[in-house]
């Protein structure tokens, strides 16, 4: 009777089934990727504020350099306004 | 990890049915296991918490497999290759010598299971868990993981009356 049952059971050849056994190094293994996977954070964390901070550097360095060509571009202007004024003045003189 | 190591490895396998890559899909539920363990809130025990950690990521390698496969097949037919690809049959390591051959039938049908069929089948079946416990690894109640595995059940007979006569027929081709 139980014959004909397990015949007609669908999961009969799972019937006494073991569990595979996992990889008996399987702890080792995960430590050392669970330490990679720190070292890797730790690096890209370094990598991350090394570029930050150079990010910054280069921002700086663009403002400040922008602002003195500003400067320099404002005194030529002044400049090129006193030499024309100078220049009038001169021809006034020459009169 | 030794109390669940074999437990996770046997549901993965299950699941993706290839040995190798149940191997580094066991690892990595350990490795999340050990990233978010101070998550787990103790809000079911840490089996079922450890054992829905090994379906997700089980789930999401068939997944990605799957995508991976059909991209492959596009490829192919691109290239205007044959597409007629050997399915190897997957022994588990745990079955008895003279249910190799009807067990490894039976694997071929439980891939083409859906997924919540398929994990129902896995946990009751191969990793041997109690109905209550499936449950609640699968946030299911009772009578809905009966129903799954009777229409499972319903769906393999199908399947295996198939499987079994193309084996006869040798042609192996749907």
């Amino acid at each position: 009777m139980d014959q004909e049952k397990d015949k007609d059971d669908v999961f009969s050849p799972f019937r006494g089934i073991l569990r595979a056994p996992a990889d008996p190094w399987l702890e080792e293994k995960v430590m050392l990727r669970v330490k990679r996977a720190g070292e890797t954070m730790e690096i890209s964390l370094g990598t991350r504020r090394v570029l930050s901070w150079s990010l910054a550097l280069i921002v700086v360095l663009n403002i400040s350099v922008v602002s003195l060509s500003l400067r320099s571009n404002t005194s030529g202007k002044t400049e090129n306004a006193l030499s024309q004024e100078f220049d009038a003045q001169q021809s006034i003189y020459s009169y | 990890m030794r109390h669940y190591g074999d437990r996770v490895h046997n549901t993965v396998l299950g699941m993706i049915q290839d040995r190798e890559e149940a191997g580094d899909i066991t690892q990595e539920v350990f490795i999340e296991v050990f990233r978010s363990v101070s998550a787990f809130r103790g809000e079911s025990r840490l089996s079922t918490w450890v054992y829905r950690i090994a379906i997700r990521k089980s789930l999401d390698h068939i997944k990605s497999k799957k995508r991976k496969k059909r991209f492959g097949m596009m490829i192919r037919l691109g290239f205007g290759q044959d597409d007629a690809h050997e399915v190897s049959d997957f022994h588990h390591p745990g079955i008895a010598l003279e249910n190799k051959e009807s067990a490894a039938l039976l694997f071929k049908a439980i891939d083409g299971l859906p997924e919540n069929q398929r994990t129902a089948i896995v946990l009751a079946k191969i990793e041997g868990l109690k109905q209550d416990e499936v449950a609640g690894i699968m946030k299911l109640s009772v009578g809905a993981v009966e129903s799954l595995l009777s229409r499972a059940k319903q769906k393999l007979k199908e399947e295996l009356k198939y499987l079994n006569n193309t084996d006869d027929d040798g042609s192996g081709k749907r």
